[in-house]
Formats: structure tokens, C-alpha cells, sequence
């Protein structure tokens, strides 16, 4: 399965950069996700991080501030009409000044899909009521900020988890 | 919006297209698509609070300083855009995009207050392409908010 490298990355007063999502194949569907995408074959994966969370949100990531393998997840779901799955992997990226933003650089479909970006204090992911990518995020991210290393089952986004 | 400050100054954002990076960066007001159930005052207020932290009664906004129509590609997309621009006077304002309403538009860098007199004088793509004259106009003609 392919390798999917995101970053949490952290502002420092300790905000998540997140960016919110629209399925352009689904138009009603939204969510916030964590920023980062697909390895390349040969690609390290914190440089592969890094790259990703430049191209979709424009905010540049020192390597040297990425932190150790520290979430992973197996997980499928539908983008644009059609089902893609991938191998996740989560590290923290605490940034130690104010974020540099640069232009982006995205595909048409992810053009479509990214709309913009916010900085979230911890503690709003609990209570804001919408949707995450990971589903886990308001519940992970203070275990992997206490420095956690959490596996996780694998997820099928597409099946709304019964309430 | 036309956002003003007490230096006669136009707040603009600073960004550009991602799926077409080489058509590079400019500069525009804040502001965007106005959604079902709206007026575009409303649009404009909602906008404005999303991009840059500013809270405005929709009502506060008057009747729009200018309209255009616009016909332009964004994201692979052809738009045909017809646009209301409303007038904000403010002391001053730092922008905070932190706050629960707030995000940054993915593409967008920066931001800066302008002079007409720096408009006119830049060799950077503005939008709209007329806003020095527009800001002479709003200037030279509005009441300054209480």
C-alpha cells in the first residue's frame, strides 16, 4: 500500500496547522485534515512530509524540526469518485518561529479539494463538531503531543461510524 | 471589501492560483463567493471576519461602492463573476486569522496595507485592476465611521 507522510505541524503557541477539504466529487462533504500526502518511491519520508504540507498549504517546515514516527493508520476512502487506500504516518513538527508561507502548488483536483488553512488550539478539535482526517484527531493528538507512539486499526473512512 | 485604515491605507491579500503556479502572485481585497441565502453585504461581512479577523454588521456596509463583472479561469475553472465592492473604514486592524472563524485561503501568503499613491506606482498585478482610482474616489467621497 502506498505511503501517505503527514505532519502535525505546530505553531509556536502550540496551534495544529489544518487544512479544510471539500470532496469536489462530493461537494457536500467536509472535513479538516491533517496536511501531507503520498511518498515517492525513494523519498524519504519527512522530506516527503515537508514537500506535501509546502505544496497544499504553503507553510514551509524546517526537516530538522520533524520529530520520530509517531502515528500510523491504514485507511481507504473516496476522493473525486473513486476509492483510493494508503498507509498513514504522523509526525510532529514543532515549528520554533512564526510559520513562512509560500505559494502553494497543487493539482486541479486538490485545488478544488483544499480551501484554506487554520491553526487550531488543541483543545477546539474536541468541541468543534465537524469532520477530521484522521477521524482519531481531537482523541490522538494529546497522546502524541505527551510523546505516545499510536498504531491504529485500520479505518474505511467512506463507513460512518455508528452515534 | 474595501478595507481602509485612518492612513488612507487598502488592506490587500497577497496570493495566487495553486494549480498554476507560473501564472505567479497578486494582490486583491478580501472578499468571495457569495453563498445561497445571502446578500452579498452579508457575503462581504462573512468573508471578511473569515480572512482577516474583522467583525462588521452586514448592515453597517451601506450600498456597494462598486460593481463589476469578471470573467476569469481559478483552479481549472472559468468563472464569470459579477462582484459588489463595499467600503470599510477602520482606525487600524491587525490581522488575526486565528479566532474559530478564521482560516487562510490555501494560495494566499501575505497581506499589506497600500496607498493609492504605492497602487499606482506597482508593477504588481492588482484585483481589481482599477483599484487606485477606486480608492481615490471611496476616499475623496465617504464619511468616515464614527
Amino acid at each position: 500500500m502506498r505511503a501517505s507522510s503527514r505532519l502535525l505541524v505546530l505553531d509556536p503557541d502550540g496551534r495544529l496547522l489544518l487544512l479544510d477539504c471539500v470532496d469536489p466529487g462530493a461537494p457536500g462533504v467536509r472535513w479538516w485534515e491533517l496536511p501531507g500526502g503520498g511518498v515517492e518511491p525513494g523519498e524519504d519520508p519527512v522530506l516527503a512530509g515537508v514537500r506535501e504540507v509546502r505544496e497544499e498549504t504553503g507553510v514551509v517546515v524546517p526537516p530538522e524540526v520533524v520529530g520520530p514516527l509517531q502515528w500510523t493508520q491504514d485507511v481507504a476512502y473516496t476522493w473525486v469518485g473513486r476509492r483510493w487506500s494508503s498507509t498513514q504516518q504522523g509526525r510532529l513538527a514543532r515549528l520554533t518561529a512564526p510559520p513562512e508561507v509560500v505559494a502553494t502548488d497543487l493539482g486541479r483536483d486538490e485545488g478544488a479539494t483544499f480551501l484554506a488553512t487554520r491553526w487550531w488550539a488543541p483543545e477546539e478539535l474536541r468541541t468543534a463538531g465537524v469532520r477530521f482526517f484522521p477521524r482519531s484527531l481531537p482523541a490522538l493528538l494529546p497522546r502524541l503531543l505527551a510523546g505516545e507512539r499510536v498504531d491504529e486499526p485500520y479505518d474505511d473512512w467512506d463507513v460512518v461510524a455508528p452515534t | 471589501m474595501v478595507l481602509v485604515d485612518a492612513r488612507a491605507r487598502v488592506l490587500l491579500l497577497h496570493g495566487g492560483d495553486p494549480s498554476t503556479p507560473e501564472r505567479g502572485l497578486w494582490w486583491f481585497t478580501p472578499g468571495g463567493g457569495i453563498e445561497e441565502g445571502e446578500e452579498p453585504a452579508q457575503a462581504a461581512a462573512r468573508e471578511l471576519l473569515e480572512e482577516t479577523g474583522l467583525r462588521v454588521d452586514a448592515a453597517a456596509l451601506g450600498a456597494p461602492v462598486h460593481a463589476r463583472t469578471t470573467d476569469f479561469v481559478f483552479g481549472g475553472d472559468h468563472y464569470l463573476q459579477s462582484e459588489h465592492y463595499f467600503l470599510l473604514r477602520v482606525d487600524a486592524h491587525e490581522l488575526d486569522t486565528s479566532g474559530p472563524d478564521g482560516h487562510v485561503d490555501v494560495g494566499v501568503v501575505g497581506h499589506r496595507w497600500w496607498t493609492a499613491d504605492a497602487l499606482r506606482a506597482t508593477d504588481e498585478v492588482l484585483f481589481p485592476p482599477e483599484l487606485p482610482d477606486l480608492l481615490d474616489r471611496v476616499l475623496g467621497g465617504a464619511q468616515v465611521r464614527p
